[in-house]
């Protein structure tokens, strides 16, 4: 296995073209504006509760919409063109003329690129920390880190997706074609889907809120987004039940209703399914098994 | 062993067949010229022989291993020149050797290299700013990396000006000379006659020829052409040369006498102008060039018949 070298060209290759520094720079100036908008009071903190000071929390719930609109962008920019690019250019030929297999030019891509997000996104961290440490704010470092790593994860499903649909494609324009698709679908979409499904089967069949509240929590969960902010969510309150309830959707009294209703559906406990190591599988799942299926692919095809 | 072997290669492409039943063998530690026009198959030849490309039918062997099977395993022993490739615009022709060094996992010295194929000086400028020629240059360089048992040239001097080319043809016989096995396509014969062991000639997709450069020579049986210098022309003299068994064709141009007759008529020729009081001054051989040749065997295609004929003699 020689993936190793190709994910190292492949950092050494972003690092020359301005990718990591450049991403890194984005996503440190979006993380740097929550604490300002905090502290210029444009966002109203919420109630201290039990007399506890104001934490960063408050930041970690603002910030959490925004990072699960522009990580998995940010991810799929720099990923859609790894393995469509060489092919491209050329340089897939340059690459494959060397001893590695197909699979170490998907893993090392993966890894490369992974390695990139991830620099980035904790760079963006890093400036984020040091900005809130200027705020009045009570910075609860193991949630803010915890935060930190699972946005981390979330850009690494979506460099696995782009990296996937790159090494099945013949051309950038139809990898850009099919991770566009899935980040709309995963983004406006699958929420529809997801309660329309739901809703079909309560018309047509005989099943009960038991069977079809869970169904419908772990329909939204295999969406990396939402898994992505359930366990932000899990994270900040320690109540995955909550966390997952409150995916039922809807705001203000709306929400609370359907809060209420998936809460007593669900009987009070988290079934196994949905509960939060499941629910980071499904990452996991994103991370490994779509540049595997695009390997299958790029395996099957002449250059 | 052999290095290469291709049985009944097949490559389609919809309705289009690229390379059609193909079989060749190339043994090791020769020098083995692949040569046909462009188009004729042999970039998918070699890609089928580097798993670029799978073939519709067929097997494909190289230095023992399975070409579809066992790739990475090929291309640890092989080092290759591939066509149409690009080079990685933002890394220096240095980093693109210490890429290949570290991918074939050798500890060669990626200066020595660059020098040896004409880099150097050049080693820390971007690829993406070298010219075609030196792009050709540093992927022969990547190619050299790690002692290769096996060199799959594509087209080696593509971009490369006489003298380039033939410090290619340099390397190649040094690396020969080293031991490897030398496999290389070209669309130009004059590239491959001076180095090459055996050549194959590729059209349309199948191999119409193979052997050594004299073989084919031979094989095509075509004529030499005799160029004599005489004092003064002698109608009479002119007239006894034509006559003579295995001369074709005679043309005076001043006190300059040319002459297309078989080999074995040239001291007849000579013989004959002197008998008949002619003084020759002086006279040279010209062989029928490789590159006529080369035509003969690529260019036939609306002579199909003859074609065969010629092959068959």
């Amino acid at each position: 296995m020689t993936w190793i070298a190709v994910a190292r060209k492949d950092v050494r290759d972003a690092i020359r073209s301005y990718w990591l520094w450049g991403l890194a720079a984005v996503l440190s100036l979006l993380l740097a504006i929550g604490p300002l908008l905090i502290v210029g009071g444009f966002i109203q903190m919420s109630q201290p509760q039990n007399g506890n000071a104001v934490t960063t929390d408050v930041y970690v719930q603002l910030m959490l919409g925004v990072l699960s609109f522009f990580v998995p962008i940010a991810a799929i920019i720099l990923a859609y063109e790894s393995i469509t690019g060489e092919r491209d250019s050329g340089t897939l030929k340059l690459l494959l003329s060397l001893p590695h297999s197909r699979l170490d030019v998907v893993v090392g891509k993966a890894l490369g690129r992974g390695a990139v997000v991830t620099t980035a996104i904790l760079i963006a961290f890093i400036v984020a920390a040091v900005t809130l440490l200027a705020t009045p704010l009570e910075f609860a470092a193991a949630n803010f880190l915890g935060f930190a790593l699972l946005t981390v994860v979330l850009g690494l499903a979506f460099v696995g997706l782009s990296v996937g649909f790159s090494a099945a494609a013949g051309t950038s324009r139809r990898a850009m074609l099919g991770t566009v698709t899935m980040f709309v679908l995963f983004t406006l979409i699958w929420s529809s889907f997801a309660s329309g499904l739901i809703r079909l089967l309560r018309e047509n069949t005989d099943l009960t809120s038991e069977t079809l509240v869970p169904l419908h929590l772990f329909v939204k969960i295999l969406n990396p987004t939402e898994a992505y902010q359930t366990l932000v969510v899990s994270l900040l309150s320690g109540d995955p039940f909550f966390a997952r309830v409150s995916l039922s959707g809807g705001s203000g009294l709306q929400g609370a209703i359907n809060r209420q209703a998936y809460a007593e559906a669900l009987g009070g406990s988290v079934p196994f399914y949905l509960s939060d190591p499941v629910v980071a599988l499904v990452l996991v799942f994103w991370i490994v098994v779509v540049p595997l299926a695009g390997y299958w692919v790029f395996e099957e095809s002449d250059l | 062993m052999t290095a290469i072997e291709v049985r009944g290669a097949t490559k389609r492409y919809g309705d289009v067949t690229a390379v059609s039943d193909l079989d060749l063998t190339v043994e090791e530690g020769e020098v083995y010229g692949f040569l046909g026009p462009n188009g004729a198959g042999k970039s998918t030849t070699i890609d089928m022989l580097l798993d670029f490309v799978r073939p519709t039918a067929g097997e494909v062997t190289v230095l023992g291993h399975s070409a579809r099977e066992e790739s990475v395993a090929i291309r640890e022993r092989a080092g290759v020149l591939p066509e149409a490739f690009g080079v990685y615009s933002r890394l220096t022709g240095r980093q693109h050797l210490e890429f290949a060094v570290e991918s074939k996992e050798v500890d060669d010295d990626p200066d020595a290299i660059l020098e040896r194929v004409g880099l150097a000086g050049e080693e820390d400028r971007r690829a993406g700013d070298y010219s075609k020629g030196m792009r050709q240059r540093l992927a022969l360089g990547m190619a050299l990396v790690g002692e290769p048992d096996l060199l799959i040239l594509d087209e080696p001097s593509t971009g490369l000006d006489p003298n380039g080319a033939r410090e290619m043809r340099t390397i190649v016989s040094e690396e020969n000379e080293r031991g490897a096995t030398v496999f290389f396509s070209s669309h130009i014969l004059g590239q491959v006659e001076a180095v090459c062991d055996r050549v194959g000639i590729l059209r349309e997709g199948s191999l119409v020829a193979e052997d050594s450069v004299e073989g084919l020579r031979e094989a095509v049986g075509t004529e030499s052409t005799l160029h004599v210098t005489v004092e003064s022309v002698d109608e009479d003299a002119l007239e006894a040369v034509r006559t003579l068994d295995g001369v074709s064709r005679v043309r005076v141009d001043g006190t300059t006498v040319t002459v297309g007759c078989d080999d074995s008529a040239k001291t007849r020729v000579i013989g004959a102008l002197e008998e008949e009081g002619t003084s020759v001054v002086d006279f040279e051989t010209q062989e029928a060039s490789l590159e006529e040749l080369f035509v003969a065997y690529t260019e036939e295609v609306d002579d199909e018949a003859g074609g065969g004929e010629e092959a068959a003699s």
